[in-house]
């Protein structure tokens, strides 16, 4: 595996008309990946602390949302900054829904990431068929 | 709902101040061997001394590493790309890769005394003033 030197890049920010929290909040970077058991979505969201996170599949939209904890920015007074600090939320359609099992969706986070699994339902999963003979 | 009204005040005031300062950077009281490096740092001044704070999303504790040499101060690691092989993405946007950066600390400062976190991918380091920076009464003799 090679190895590459990470380079900073800008937090995007959520560009939506009409916003349903004050302040201003920021994009995840998301990996999503796919195999024969589930759809796995991870999402980058630093300072967010387990219980400040909030995962919503309704219809086929897949809705995720993290506040930042900001109790450990009290008594300090910035003196140089490089970045903003914000709430984390995106939103994404998921297609072909009903090959998901919405009672078990799961989530949590680990390291300021969060891990969603979608299971897909039985039928959804691939299948060998035998050949009779 | 008091709690939450509270924090949404803190966020904006926060983004406020921070927005502050990244529209008009302030001279370097605290250099960085450059801007632009990975990860961005905030530093933030508190009664103890100063605050650097990044955030390192997917970092495990052990996997960020902090070195000082005199005055000079490195934040360094690597987060791994996932090696699933099952399956494909159908998007890869979290970076992945090594990095390293460099400080130079202000002298008032000890960084023999640094101590560091990693909390929910956000790096912490507290950096003391040093005892002969932190303010002092003087007593007044009476001759």
């Amino acid at each position: 595996m090679t190895t590459q030197e990470l380079t900073p890049k800008q937090k995007q920010e959520v560009e939506e008309k009409e916003r349903t929290r004050p302040g201003r909040a920021f994009v995840p970077d998301v990996d999503i990946r796919e195999d024969q058991d589930a759809l796995w979505l991870w999402a980058d969201m630093p300072g967010v602390a387990q219980g400040d996170v909030e995962v919503e599949l309704h219809d086929d939209v897949l809705r995720l949302e993290g506040r930042v904890t900001l109790e450990d920015y009290k008594d300090l007074e910035p003196a140089y900054t490089e970045y903003n600090v914000g709430n984390f939320a995106r939103r994404f359609t998921i297609p072909n829904v009903h090959s998901y099992d919405p009672d078990k969706v799961s989530a949590r986070l680990v390291n300021g990431v969060l891990e969603v699994k979608l299971p897909k339902s039985e039928r959804a999963k691939p299948r060998r068929i035998q050949i009779q003979g | 709902m008091a709690f939450f009204t509270d924090a949404f005040d803190d966020l904006l005031r926060l983004q406020g101040r921070l927005d502050t300062l990244l529209r008009n950077p302030a001279p370097a009281l605290f250099g960085p061997s450059g801007p632009g490096g990975y990860p961005p740092v905030n530093v933030f001044r508190g009664k103890e001394g100063i605050v650097v704070r990044a955030e390192l999303p997917g970092f495990a504790p052990e996997e960020v590493t902090i070195t000082s040499e005199g005055r000079r101060l490195t934040i360094s690691g690597e987060r791994k790309p996932s090696t699933e092989e099952r399956g494909g993405y159908h998007r890869r946007e979290r970076p992945w890769g090594k990095f390293s950066r460099t400080f130079v600390l202000p002298d008032d400062l000890d960084p023999e005394r640094a101590s560091a976190q990693v909390r929910h991918g956000v790096l912490t380091l507290r950096v003391p003033l040093a005892e002969a920076a932190k303010p002092r009464q003087i007593a007044v003799q009476v001759s």
